[in-house]
Order: structure tokens, then sequence, then C-alpha cells
């Protein structure tokens, strides 16, 4: 079976039917896209894996373990990070504790200890500051260290939220449209950052994006997800060649209201 | 630990004297993950060692090139340093080149090893690789993002350095051996010059020419064991390599290396070093941020601001002027305790006893401005010909405009049309492969021929006029320089980049190039919206704008040298079309020949 393996899944909110026989299968270290229109059912399926949504049918695999029905903490707790399409994070603390936060749940010491702190919280809280520090370089987020967050530019946001993402040292990783409202260059250094999570991490990941261009040169495979059905999968060129995608990312061959963001 | 003054020849044996002396005691500081980490003499020493092993095992001899491409760290040093040791020539090559400009260094100087920094650097070298044959390895600092390249000639660092290390400890004697072997009169470094006319050249340095200057310049400076120093300049560039290789070694005084060159600000302010070098830019750029700033804060530390740095500047003035009494000095204290010490600390500049301006020429009103925060800047002048230092102001009896007296050792005087010429022991090798141009500048009773035009006062302190090829020749027949212009030009916050025009023409004007950042910042506070460069430059009101600052800055000015006329480019002016060499300093000619339009239109023609 797959590291991540996800079959036929059905997810109905009173009678509107969000996803509809969705299957994805993700191997340990792939990074795997989730391509489609704005509505189609992409941030419904994350939110199906991460425990907040209970799909009706189908199952959700992961590294062995069965997800659904177990609830959200206890998910993440098995290794399942997510970054969010409208980032997450804190204003008013400073890049290095939105990161620290991201750890949040592999604080082994308790708040007494913590109050006191003692030798064993003075030690976890030194590998913890390690952990992050790892991640601001990894991600070339050193120079706003100690910067609020609320002063920084988009893009910059884009990369803490996924660094606070990977401060949870997680086996999986859900990006939730990381790219979405990035300029060329921040895109590209984007792209950048995921390719070398996969190379250097090894961290598995499944990409959401609406755009084709972005998951082309990333992906190992992906899934074209439409009105909650899924278009096709496989290749990444193999997905580019289909006539629907073709279809649906150019606009020939008919009309699709959907087709436009 | 204090030791008595070594008598090492080459710069290898300097740390070798450090590693035998004070294995345990600090010789680098490099920030990693956040935490500044010490690196002793020993580990100098056996990192360099296993550099020299390494290239032996690579089958790399004595008078060999080797090529380092990256931003500065103690791994930049090691190769260097390592290859010194068994008598290769390291050469520095700036990371902003364009691959065809690194291509030419490779070829040019015959570089058979080449270090690079990471994927980016790395990218550029395997571009070239192919079409290279003398260029038989690249080695890798930081890997990342190449785990899948299966380039034959590319290894990584680590590798590198772990075979290096095997072969050292099996052997211990030989790299020592190998230093004690080297001639210092031989070349050991090659440290291309940046250009601003036609290809760069590559200057030959001996461990003497540097060691020399180094002997010279320590005691005048006060430069002492225990002194800290950030290295942060390019290290291709000689001026870098003075104070984080050449001043360090001598007496045994600790360089760091921060996160990266987008950190400096903060690592300036973490290390807050005793010896700091800057380039004009850098001080331009930090009197700026701190101007700007000022805009925003209270009334109140807006007046105290105002009041004291103008008091500062007159007070030292008078000082100068050994006219300053003791109100001024109760003043000067009140001063210190409100703004001076905030501004000095928020720089980086708090601890800094030395702090030398040099590459380029400062505006005298720019060091004014420094002396009355209370940081003395000290600016020096000299050439990579000459390893890089001839004159300099010593501390404490500057002459604020002037670069300085010739330093102990080095002859100097000019020529009869007023080009300065130095000679000493620092003078240079000659340049790689180009024994015309060697003949063009030292000639046969060696002395220097700098290219600069000078004066010397009856104290001895030389003034710099400007470039020999450079003056301005008006139709009126008046003879300007045009750096002078521009630097009183770039005193403006909105100003980044000027090149005055004027050669053979009526009057004088100027191609300005406005600080994106100054300008954004005044737009964003008028409503005034922009979406990119061009669209500011292209404003009415940021044209007006820079206009008063013209108007401003011509009261500042000789009548002749008054700007008449200026034009905004539209876009930065870039290394990659040749605007720019790689130390970022104009190439006049180029940009008169791209923007000979815009240039026109001032005189009333073209376009």
């Amino acid at each position: 079976m797959a590291f991540l393996d996800i079959q036929d899944i059905e997810l109905n909110f009173s009678g509107i039917r969000a996803l509809d026989g969705v299957s994805l299968q993700a191997e340990e270290g792939q990074l795997v896209a989730v391509i489609g229109p704005n509505g189609a059912g992409k941030t419904s399926l994350f939110n199906c894996i991460s425990g907040i949504y209970q799909p009706q049918k189908g199952h959700i695999q992961f590294a062995g373990e069965n997800l659904l029905g177990q609830a959200p903490h206890r998910i993440a707790a098995l290794g399942v990070a997510r970054t969010f399409q409208n980032l997450a994070l804190f204003d008013h603390l400073t890049v290095l504790e939105n990161l620290l936060l991201g750890r949040h749940h592999i604080y082994k010491t308790s708040w007494w200890q913590d109050l006191f702190w003692l030798e064993s919280a003075k030690k976890d809280e030194i590998e913890h500051r390690e952990k992050v520090e790892e991640i601001l370089e990894f991600l070339d987020l050193e120079r706003y260290r100690k910067m609020p967050v609320g002063i920084l530019p988009y893009g910059v946001l884009k990369r803490i939220e996924l660094g606070r993402a990977l401060c949870m040292e997680p086996k999986l990783l859900l990006l939730d449209e990381p790219a979405a409202g990035l300029n060329q260059e921040a895109t590209e250094d984007m792209a950048r950052y995921l390719l070398d999570v996969k190379e250097e991490l090894h961290i598995t990941q499944i990409l959401i994006e609406h755009e084709l261009r972005f998951v082309m040169d990333l992906a190992d495979h992906m899934t074209v997800l439409e009105f909650g059905r899924m278009v096709t999968h496989g290749l990444p060129e193999e997905v580019a060649a289909h006539p629907e995608v073709i279809r649906a990312y150019t606009g020939k061959g008919g009309t699709d209201v959907a087709a436009t963001p | 630990m204090s030791l008595p003054p070594h008598d090492a020849q080459t710069l290898p044996a300097c740390v070798a004297f450090f590693a035998e002396q004070n294995p345990k005691g600090v010789a680098l500081r490099q920030k990693d993950r956040g935490i500044w980490k010490n690196i002793s003499w020993q580990e100098y020493y056996d990192h360099m060692a296993a550099v020299g092993h390494g290239l032996k095992l690579l089958g790399i001899e004595s008078g060999d090139h080797i090529g380092i491409l990256s931003e500065n760290c103690p791994e930049w040093l090691y190769a260097d340093l390592g290859g010194q040791g068994i008598g290769t020539r390291a050469v520095g090559i700036y990371q902003t080149n364009p691959s065809n400009d690194v291509a030419y260094v490779v070829e040019h100087a015959g570089i058979k090893v080449l270090f690079v920094e990471d994927q980016e650097q790395c990218d550029k070298a395997l571009e070239i690789v192919d079409d290279i044959p003398c260029l038989e390895h690249i080695i890798i600092f930081d890997p990342r993002g190449t785990r899948h390249y299966d380039h034959p000639k590319l290894q990584h660092w680590s590798s590198f350095l772990d075979a290096g290390m095997k072969d050292y400890s099996a052997n211990k004697d030989w790299f020592a051996e190998e230093i004690r072997t080297r001639d210092p009169h031989a070349p050991a470094m090659v440290v291309y010059t940046s250009g601003t006319t036609g290809r760069p050249k590559g200057a030959m340095l001996s461990s003497h020419n540097v060691l020399e200057l180094s002997k010279q310049s320590t005691p005048l400076l006060g430069v002492e064991a225990g002194d800290t120093l950030l290295s942060y300049l390019p290290l291709c560039h000689v001026a870098e390599k003075i104070f984080s290789l050449f001043l360090p070694l001598r007496v045994g005084a600790i360089v760091h290396f921060g996160e990266s060159i987008e950190t400096v600000r903060e690592d300036l302010r973490e290390v807050s070093p005793t010896v700091f070098l800057g380039v004009p830019r850098i001080w331009e750029k930090m009197q700026a941020s701190i101007v700007l700033r000022m805009q925003d804060s209270s009334w109140l530390k807006r007046t105290l601001f105002h009041f004291f740095t103008r008091f500062g500047q007159e007070m030292q003035q008078r000082k100068r002027e050994g006219k300053s009494g003791l109100l001024d000095r109760v003043l000067w204290f009140v001063g210190d305790l409100l703004v001076y010490r905030p501004l000095q600390e928020r720089m980086g500049l708090r601890r800094c006893k030395i702090p030398v301006s040099g590459a380029a020429p400062i505006a005298p009103e720019l060091l004014e401005w420094f002396y009355g925060v209370g940081i003395p800047i000290l600016e020096g002048y000299g050439q990579t010909e000459c390893s890089g230092v001839s004159h300099l102001n010593p501390p404490g009896k500057a002459t604020l405009g002037s670069v300085g007296q010739v330093l102990p050792g080095v002859e100097f005087k000019t020529a009869e049309d007023g080009e300065i010429l130095v000679r000493s022991s620092s003078v240079f090798a000659g340049y790689l492969h180009d024994e015309k141009a060697t003949a063009e500048t030292v000639d046969e009773d060696g002395w220097l021929h700098t290219g600069d035009v000078g004066k010397e006062d009856k104290n001895g302190f030389l003034f710099i006029t400007g470039r020999k090829k450079e003056i301005i020749i008006t139709a009126g027949g008046k003879n300007i320089s045009p750096e002078h212009i521009e630097n009183i030009l770039k005193l403006s916050p909105f100003i980044k980049e000027a090149v005055a025009i004027g050669d053979r023409r009526k009057f004088i004007s100027a191609l300005i190039q406005i600080d994106d950042e100054a300008v954004g910042d005044w737009a964003n506070r008028r409503s005034i919206d922009y979406t990119s460069f061009e669209d500011l430059s292209a404003k009415e009101e940021v044209v007006s704008l820079i206009d008063e600052e013209v108007e401003r800055l011509n009261e500042k000015m000789a009548r002749v040298e008054a700007v008449r006329s200026f034009r905004l480019f539209e876009q930065p002016l870039h290394q990659d079309n040749g605007e720019l060499t790689a130390t970022q300093k104009v190439r006049r000619k180029s940009v008169e020949q791209i923007h000979a339009g815009l240039i026109e239109s001032m005189y009333g023609g073209g376009a």
C-alpha cells in the first residue's frame, strides 16, 4: 500500500457533493500535485486528510494508520502538517516565535517544568531552537529572525508559513497554494524551496494549485479535480495533454465557467 | 593572549605560528544557525592543511591557479591559504559576475580547480566547464539542490576535505614542510582589478608584498591581537583581503563571518567590531538610514538629533583648528549620552576604534557627519597594484578631504602632469600573462603609475583630484573631476548613483539614478502611487524632488562645476549590460554609450 492512500472518498454537505469518488496515492518522498479550478474540492480534500471534515465514504490510510475518524490534533501528531492558503501566522510575534509555535505539539516538558525553568525545560528549549534555526537557514529567513511577522511582505510570509509547517518535522506536508499571489521571482524561489524539501528533507508533499504551470516541473504525478470529481491523474506530461485539462486551462473547445478563476 | 610580533614570511606561515603558540585561541567566528561559533587557530591550521593535501591529491602543484567563486566564509580562507601553502595562487571571482565574465577569468588565469559557493554559482561553472579544458575540478561548498548533478568534474567540499584530512593525518609534516619551502617573493595570489575601462587585469601579489604592508600599517592604525573584524565586503577585492587576512594574520585578530550578505546590519550590531572597513556606499547607506529613520521619530528625539549632529560637526571643526574649549567638552559629553552613543550602537560601531573608508573616494561632507557623531573615519588610498594601501590618515590627526599621508616605507612623488607615483616593497609582481600592461604600469625605476592625479599639502597630506583619464575639460577649457561632482550629488539620500557629463560641452550635466528605497518611501508618505522603478523615476513629483536636491547641492560646488541639467535613469544601472563593474563602480564609457540619446537630449539634440 502507498505511503498515503486515499480511496474513493465521498464528502457531502447537506445535499451538495463536494467530493465524489476521489482517490489519490503518494509514495514516501514524492511530491504530488492536486490541481483544479476554484471550488473543485481541493481544499476539502485537505480537510478530509487532516481530520477537519469526515467523509461519508471511502478510506484514508497514512503510513499504515487509518486517518478516518481521528481528531485533527491526533493526525497532526502522526506527522501531518499543512500550510494555509490564507496565512495562519501570528502578526505580533516574531518570525522565530511563530516557528517555535510550529513545534508546540512536540514540547515534552509540562507547564510547571517550564515555569521553574528546570534543566529538562532548558534542554528541550535549546533543541527546539536549534531545529527552528535549521529551518530559518533552510528557507533563507535569517535576516527576518527577530522581526514581527506583521511588518513583513507577503512573499516572505508564505515562506514563513512553510517554515512553520516544516518545524513540526512532518512526514507528510499538505501545501495549500503556496505560490498564490506571489510575483514571478518569489514563485520561482518557492518552487526551489519545495524541491529542496523533497531532495534534502525527503518529506512527502501534496501540493494544491490552480496554476498548471507552477507544478509541471515540480510534481512526480498529479491529479486533476473538477466539481469534486477526478478528471484525470498521471504524470505531468500526460495530464497536460489530456483533452479535458486543455479545455479547462486554455479555454479551447468549449466554454466553462469553472475554468476562470 | 598577546604574542610578540612574529616574522612569518607567508600568510600560511602566520596561521602556523598562531596555531603553535596559541592553538586554542579564537581565530575566526562564524554565525551558524543563530549562534556565533568559535574556530580556533588549530582548527584554522588543520583545515588549511587539509586543503593543501586535498589539492595535492588532485594533482595540483606549485604555480597552478585555483579560483574561488563564493561569498565570504571560513572555507574561502581555508581554500586560499591551503593553496598558498603548497604554492598555488588563488583568484577570487565575484559572485555577481555573469557566467561569461567567470569564463574569462577562469580561462585567462588558467584555473584548474574552482571552488564554488552553492547551486547558483555551480550552475555558472557547469555552464562553462565543457568549453574550458584547463578547468579540471569544481568543488562546491554547499551542495544543497545539486544532489542529482552528476558532472564528472564536480565534487563536494566535504568529500574533498575528508580526503585531504585523511592524507594529512597520515603525514603531519608534509604541509608544514611545504610552507617552509615557499619563496615569499613568489606570487601568492591574483587579484583581478575591476577595470572601469577595458577587460579586468590580474594583479599578482606576493606574500612579501602584503606582509610588508601589514607590518607598516598595523602599528600606525593600532591594530592588535584581540581586535575584532567583520568580513563582509567581497574577498576578491584587495581591500577586504587586507581586513580579513593581511592585518589579522599579522597580529592575531579575530575575523567574523556573518550569516549572509543580507544580514550585514544585524551581524555588525552583534559583533560590534573594533576595526571596520566600509566603502563609501556603505557609509552613505548607514547615514541615509539614520536620517530617514529620524523623520519617523518623536519631536523631541528629532530636535535632539538635529541639534547634536550639527553641534558635533561644528565642535569637531573647532577641535581640528585647536579652538575647542570647556563648553564644547561639556556639550559633547551630554551629546554622547543622548545621541552619539545610541547612534553608534544602532550602527554597530560603538566599540569601533578604527573605522576606515577606502576603495573609492568619499565625500568630505559625509566624513564630517560621521566625525560629528563620534565616528572618526580614516580615509585611505591605494591600488591593488601596491597591495591596497599607500596613503592613510593617521588616527587622531586626520585631515578631512585628504586621503592621508604616505605609509612608512613607501616612497611617493607626483609626476609633472600631477600623476601620483609610488614605490615600495608592496608594489606588485606584475599582471598575470600581461607583460605589456605591467611595463605600462611600473616603470624601470620601480615607480608604480597610479593613473590618479593629486596634490600634496605642506604637511604631507595627499588630495586626490581624479582619474587621469577621466578628467572633464569643458568647452570653456576648465579641468573638472567628474568624481568630485558625483560624490557631492550622492550626498542626497535620494540619489544613489550619478554620472557627470561635460567633456567638451558647454556646461556640466548629470545622469542620475534615484535611490528607490528612499524615494519610494518619500512617495509613499505623499500618497504618490507607483508600480516600478521606471514608473517612479518618471513621476513629475520625483523629477522636481531631484531638481530641488541638485539645486541645493550645486551650492556646494564651484560655479563651473554646477550641474545645469539632469536626466533620471529609467532602469537601475546593472552589471550585466556593462554599466557597472563587479565592485559596482560606474563604467563611465559604457554608460555614456548606452545612454547617448538621453545625454544629447540635455544638450538640445537627439531624443
